[in-house]
């Protein structure tokens, strides 16, 4: 057991690049909001253009990202064995992408064409229904009690 | 810091006819480097024809109008709802 904690005492030694300089933790946040940004531009909004016959599609889609990180210090001032110091930080992003048209260019012409998100359309309209018998009763027992 | 840009993307060649593709990018910066959101959409094609007309077609995001069509009511019932309440 005794030799266990020893290696383990020893390996403290190896510290990640993040423990040995405390700017690496900042550059790597920076490196990874940067990543994430560049995740929401032109060329991801409107897509590589697909040849198909004699007309060329060009898929569309809106994206959304979202990061935060977070950083905490603290230390206290006791005697002997209470005292000590520490840090810690985290962080956590999402990316996500929905189709919205679809642009057709013919020797006709160029038209876009709308893509219907049904699944979102569904969820909004169940959750608009329900709100509003929820509401309605409500609105209902109310006015009886105003009577 | 809150921004909203329109950017203007690589041009795609067709036959005779030249698209530029714009976006609108919001980004709205939590101050000091600890977060951001960003949410980016297509908004119009400039098409120019080999005349040199142009012509700017938008591309109109039918479901995001729904939605908000249907979160509509919603809203108009609430504040009946507060009204009563008071």
């Amino acid at each position: 057991m005794t030799e266990d904690f020893n290696k383990l005492e020893g390996d403290s030694s190896i510290e990640s690049p993040v423990q040995s300089d405390p700017n690496a933790a900042l550059n790597l946040i920076q490196d990874t909001m940067e990543n994430f940004i560049a995740t929401a531009d032109v060329e991801t909004v409107y897509k590589e253009p697909i040849e198909h016959g004699e007309a060329l599609i060009i898929p569309t889609a809106e994206v959304v990202a979202f990061m935060g990180f977070g950083v905490g210090y603290g230390q206290s001032s006791g005697e002997d064995m209470d005292s000590g110091s520490g840090s810690g930080g985290g962080g956590g992003g999402h990316v996500f992408a929905r189709p919205v048209s679809v642009v057709i260019a013919s020797p006709e012409g160029v038209k876009v064409e709308p893509v219907f998100d049904m699944t979102k359309i569904a969820l909004a309209g169940i959750t608009t229904a329900a709100f509003m018998f929820s509401m309605i009763y409500r609105l209902k027992k109310q006015v009886k009690q105003f009577d | 810091m809150i921004s909203n840009d329109t950017y203007a993307g690589r041009p795609i060649q067709f036959g005779n006819r030249q698209i530029v593709p714009f976006s609108k990018r919001l980004h709205i910066q939590i101050p000091g480097q600890w977060g951001f959101v960003l949410w980016e959409r297509p908004v119009s094609l400039l098409v120019t024809e080999e005349d040199g007309n142009e012509d700017i077609v938008p591309v109109i995001d039918f479901t995001r109008y729904i939605i908000l069509g249907l979160f509509g009511p919603i809203i108009i019932l609430w504040l009946i709802m507060r009204k009563y309440h008071r």
